[in-house]
């Protein structure tokens, strides 16, 4: 018999017994096991919370996302090209807390035909992301972002008047406790 | 012939001792009341929690309720210096993220580790990568300690128009993600 054969035989067995003696253990104590289940699915249901604890849970998760805002949104062309190859706005944030990893979620639309001859966009909305910000956004700095799009293949028809954007981003959650970055 | 008769015999008794052990243990746990008296008595102490949940309704307990310490408190606490560089790693095309700085714990609690995130730049098109590391440390309350250490050895690299080779990152952030106590 080859080794892994064996090896295989031998963990199969072990775990044969251990189950075997679980199922068993399982089936004499079954009305005990169920109590216990029972009595702790009440417990979890009707227990107050730890009130501290809920405070600090509360504070965690105040943070109001319109108070971080997006302007002056523009989408810049690469030089000879009609490629939108980045775009550039300023983020306003005006909460507690720092927030990082900020990107943009945009929506692009096409450009009109220029003349009769030119055929009409295939498309109608396309959404593309931006790069990371690497950085913290400070509470009340208001930031100039330059942020890449990634290489969609909309981009080339993509009006860069047509931008619509929206700011992804984390929150550092620890300055919401201490109310201070 | 007379080395794989020992093996065999030898693999035999270790399989009849280790069946024997494993039966023995499992009667003695499963077949005598031991584990059944356990049972009853974790069901008779969440029955009389159940029993008393109407009196902590009352309010008797509030202010007996344990102090949690999240882990976003602990970290919102310390005051973290951190300075990164990127170097090429040896016998290698990655690149190496260095960290090191300073960590000083205004919290009441013993701090052993503490765990940095870092995002990466790679490639092109805005791309990136994330990099964490788990770094030891033993910052007493009101104390401050050094610390230094490798966030990542693999890192990818940015490609540069007119290079052939990858080059190193051109943006990183790195943050604090976790402290341990």
């Amino acid at each position: 018999m080859s080794s892994p054969t064996m090896r295989g035989a031998l963990i199969g067995g072990v775990v044969g017994v251990l189950l075997h003696l679980l199922v068993r253990f399982i089936l004499h104590n079954f009305l005990w096991l169920a109590a216990t289940v029972g009595l702790i699915l009440i417990l979890g249901r009707c227990s107050p919370d730890n009130p501290k604890l809920e405070a600090k849970r509360a504070a965690l998760s105040r943070f109001d996302a319109t108070a971080v805002t997006l302007s002056n949104v523009q989408a810049e062309v690469m030089p000879g090209t009609r490629h939108v190859s980045g775009i550039s706005a300023l983020i306003s944030n005006r909460e507690r807390a720092r927030i990082y990893d900020v990107f943009l979620r945009c929506e692009m639309r096409p450009r009109a035909p220029q003349q009769a001859s030119d055929p009409e966009p295939v498309w109608d909305v396309a959404r593309v992301a931006s790069s990371y910000h690497y950085g913290y956004v400070n509470p009340g700095a208001v930031v100039m972002l330059r942020l890449r799009l990634d290489g969609d293949g909309y981009l080339s028809e993509a009006d860069p008047q047509r931008f619509t954007c929206t700011p992804q981003y984390k929150i550092e959650t620890v300055d919401l406790l201490t109310g201070q970055p | 012939m007379a080395e794989t008769l020992g093996m065999v015999a030898g693999l035999g008794i270790l399989i009849v001792m280790v069946a024997v052990a494993m039966y023995g243990i499992g009667f003695l746990v499963l077949a005598t009341p031991f584990m059944r008296w356990v049972l009853i008595l974790l069901v008779a102490f969440l029955a009389l929690r159940v029993v008393l949940l109407p009196f902590t309704y009352l309010s008797i307990w509030v202010n007996g309720y344990p102090e949690v310490s999240l882990e976003a408190e602990v970290r919102a606490k310390t005051v973290f210096v951190l300075t990164t560089k990127t170097v090429p790693t040896r016998r290698s095309s990655r690149f190496t993220l260095l960290a090191e700085g300073t960590i000083t714990n205004k919290g009441q609690q013993f701090i052993r580790e503490l765990a940095v995130e870092c995002r990466v730049s790679k490639l092109s098109f805005g791309d990136s990568e994330m990099a964490y590391q788990r770094l030891t440390v033993s910052v007493m309350p009101g104390e401050t300690k050094s610390f230094s250490g490798i966030i990542a050895t693999d890192l990818i690299g940015v490609s540069v128009r007119g290079d052939l080779a990858l080059q190193p990152p051109d943006q990183h952030f790195c943050r604090l993600q976790q402290v341990q106590t």
